[in-house]
């Protein structure tokens, strides 16, 4: 049963957010599925996932229907999407149906044969509870038309009025965004407007009304850059020149490869649901807990803890969030390790994280050794080269600090990495007293932030800290 | 009016910026250098010159973002002299950051205690004493001691650290525990075997001898009591009857008590371990 296989773009074009292909495509190796299958009308397959049970999941390709025994209610789930993706590469053979695709396939065709006989078709899709063994955990969307031949383009999800007006919201800021950068560049960077708040607060909240809340957030910090240093015309005009080509990434997610489609979704401001970010395969390693650093982004103040992996070296960021008075996350010792479940969020670097099950209490790190400065910056390279937009990221360097004119420098026999400006490099200097000393730090776009010192026999937490008066003493 | 082909990277962004400044109503965006810029402003033509502008802008932004090199190799700057005193261990920085929050009043025995049992700060707390005391000579003084010749070296490097106090530090304060006000009546205490002082300061507050008008008096005289009456006056005050009304100040002095016993025990008791910065 070759002909009729559908294309990858074709399963991709059914994925109902970004974040449906980032969960799917861990799923589509044949080793975490059994009794696949397919024929002429129907594909299917067993998939071992979190539960007891594996989900016995079947998609019907000819009228483009799903059914999966998943607690999901997303449609189609990320196990009809995995199923079909790995249909699309050949890796599901030619079998006969087990009974719960058999049963589900029959009821299929006999509801097609009586609105065949009554010539009651109708032209929009519906839901069919005939297959799932819950309607409401395991919906089935199918079009009621009669039997077509194999489907000659990609076949369309369903329609989604909140989701598609959503779309149309933000295509419409995004095209607002740049025609605003457009004229600023077009009646220059000298202009007095730039220099009020009320500028950029202006956009902002347009920019909020039309769901892209994270670009106001990134024109909101851009409004803090305007004369902040001589240099400041170079800064903003960088800034303005990534947020181009985010409102331009924006507008052609659909063309995007899904991991870049991701990251613009999530970077403008798209909400993934923490239950779809869990639902996705977990990281297990012991994470070394390697900094934290606190920052207030309008009225709320935002902590970011940096862990890497010790086995597999990877990065991740856990996100919290206190507005006036709340707390911020405290789980998470600088120093120490935690043996825990990270699920990360879709995206091609994808750095940030969620937190799942912790396998035991936290422990002291062991000691932990930096890489190069050339290292260090071949890596930022790299993240930036998949996500130019990348306001940060994080490096641990083994390197001295060290001053030239007038500027603090991490420096080593690779090369060196200017600190940001202003950043009081105090006891960063006290503890490596013009030593080597392994680093943590964030890179940003106007140098590093150093955020811990790995010390042989202890970490010092130097990020910056939020204001005591402004979160709740935890 | 069209740009003569700018040849490096920097240039050219510098060219833009000037652009950008101006406004493209004013100056035309400059040719883009041989090369992927040169390419995008060829495959994706944009009408306008501003948008031509935003375009290369972008462009560039990302390749000189992405294309982070490390700047030249600096020159270390030379460190402090060697200091043979071993560096106080992780758990007294805690300690010392529970002291300047909560009791600081045992912040002055924490540094002599440090100075006397012949080790240094730990490096991590040489910048907040130094901070915190610049604008008092003698404790200013102190922190220098107790940090040895990286104090020094840090005031050097930055000068915000220096003392601030206008007269000079004396030397016998240096090594001295300042007094703390106690009434005459409750001076005995101080030498009182511990036994006494724990009865007659768990005591009073029992007995209503002592009410809140005594709680500055009766912090200074728990700061300043005999170290052995530590732990057996915080268990006495910790017996007290919650039903009190002194009960709160009771909670308090106990809790000022075990603090300054494992301040005392940590920087007494535990081997010195020889630990260098890495």
């Amino acid at each position: 049963m070759t002909t009729g296989r559908w294309q990858v773009e074709q399963v991709l074009a059914l994925a109902p957010r970004p974040s449906s292909v980032a969960a799917a495509q861990p799923l589509a190796l044949p080793a975490r599925w059994t009794s696949t299958g397919c024929d002429s009308r129907a594909v299917w397959g067993r998939c071992v996932g979190t539960s007891a049970e594996p989900y016995e999941c079947a998609v019907d390709h000819v009228e483009v229907a799903f059914r999966c025994s998943c607690p999901s209610r997303i449609v189609p789930c990320k196990h009809a999407l995995a199923l079909l993706l790995l249909w699309s590469h050949g890796q599901v053979p030619e079998a006969s149906p087990p009974p719960f695709a058999a049963t589900w396939i029959a009821k299929r065709r006999a509801i097609a044969d009586t609105h065949r006989d009554s010539e009651a078709a109708t032209t929009g899709p519906n839901v069919d509870a005939a297959g799932g063994n819950d309607p409401a955990a395991s919906p089935v969307v199918a079009s009621a038309a009669p039997l077509p031949p194999l489907p000659p383009v990609l076949p369309f999800p369903a329609p989604n009025k909140t989701r598609d007006e959503r779309i149309a919201r933000m295509a419409a800021g995004l095209a607002e965004l740049d025609r605003w950068l457009d004229d600023r560049l077009r009646t220059g960077l000298a202009d007095p407007s730039l220099a009020s708040y009320k500028t950029w607060d202006g956009l902002a909240a347009r920019l909020i009304d039309a769901q892209v809340g994270g670009l106001a957030n990134r024109v909101r910090r851009l409004a803090g850059l305007v004369g902040a240093h001589p240099d400041w015309h170079s800064q903003v005009l960088a800034e303005l020149g990534v947020l181009h080509l985010l409102a331009t990434s924006g507008r052609h997610l659909q063309t995007l490869p899904p991991p870049l489609a991701d990251s613009v979704a999530v970077t403008i401001g798209w909400q993934v649901r923490q239950a779809d970010v869990l639902a996705g395969v977990p990281l297990t390693d012991h994470w070394i807990v390697m900094g934290r650093s606190d920052t207030r982004e309008d009225r709320i103040e935002v902590r970011r803890v940096w862990l890497r992996g010790s086995a597999t070296r990877e990065w991740a960021m856990v996100l919290s969030f206190a507005a006036y008075q709340q707390s911020l996350d405290i789980s998470f010792d600088v120093g120490s390790q935690v043996h825990a479940d990270l699920f990360r969020y879709p995206g091609a670097v994808a750095l940030r994280v969620l937190v799942g099950p912790r396998h035991g209490d936290a422990q002291p790190a062991p000691p932990i050794s930096g890489s190069s400065v050339a290292e260090a910056c071949e890596e930022i390279g790299t993240a930036l080269t998949s996500e130019p937009w990348l306001e940060r990221y994080p490096l641990c360097v083994g390197a001295a600090l060290t001053r030239v004119g007038g500027r603090w420098l991490l420096t080593d026999s690779t090369g060196s990495l200017p600190l940001v400006d202003g950043v009081i490099a105090g006891t960063l200097l006290a503890c490596s007293a013009g030593r080597p000393a392994t680093v943590m730090a964030e890179w940003t776009p106007a140098g590093v932030v150093p955020l811990a010192i790995h010390l042989a026999d202890r970490v010092v937490d130097i990020g910056p800290v939020a204001e005591s008066s402004f979160v709740k003493a935890s | 009016m069209t740009s003569p082909v700018l040849s490096t990277l920097g240039e050219y962004w510098r060219d833009m910026v000037t652009v950008a400044l101006l406004g493209t109503d004013r100056r035309d965006p400059p040719v883009p250098p041989r090369g992927g810029l040169a390419d995008l402003a060829a495959d994706d033509p944009q009408p306008t010159p501003s948008q031509r502008l935003l375009q290369q802008v972008a462009g560039c932004a990302v390749a000189q973002r992405a294309g982070v090199l490390p700047g030249s190799r600096a020159q270390l700057i030379s460190p402090p002299d060697d200091d043979p005193r071993p560096i106080t261990p992780p758990v007294v920085t805690a300690t010392w950051r529970r002291i300047v929050a909560d009791w600081p009043v045992l912040e002055d025995e924490w540094l002599l205690t440090v100075i006397h049992s012949g080790r240094r700060l730990a490096p991590e707390l040489v910048v907040p004493l130094l901070a915190r005391h610049r604008t008092d000579a003698t404790r200013h003084a102190r922190a220098l001691v107790a940090a040895g010749p990286l104090g020094t070296w840090m005031i050097e490097w930055s000068p915000r650290l220096a003392c601030t106090a206008k007269s000079r530090p004396v030397m016998e304060a240096i090594g001295e525990l300042p007094e703390l006000a106690i009434m005459p009546d409750l001076l005995p205490v101080l030498s009182a075997s511990p036994k006494q002082a724990a009865r007659t300061i768990a005591g009073g507050l029992s007995s209503g001898v002592f009410g809140i008008s005594h709680r500055a008096v009766l912090i200074n005289l728990v700061a300043r009591v005999q170290p052995a009456s530590l732990p057996e006056l915080g268990e006495a005050i910790g017996r007290i009857d919650p039903s009190q009304p002194t009960i709160g100040l009771a909670f308090a002095l106990a809790d000022l008590a075990r603090l300054r016993d494992q301040m005392l025990t940590e920087l007494l008791a535990e081997p010195l371990i020889e630990t260098e910065p890495a």
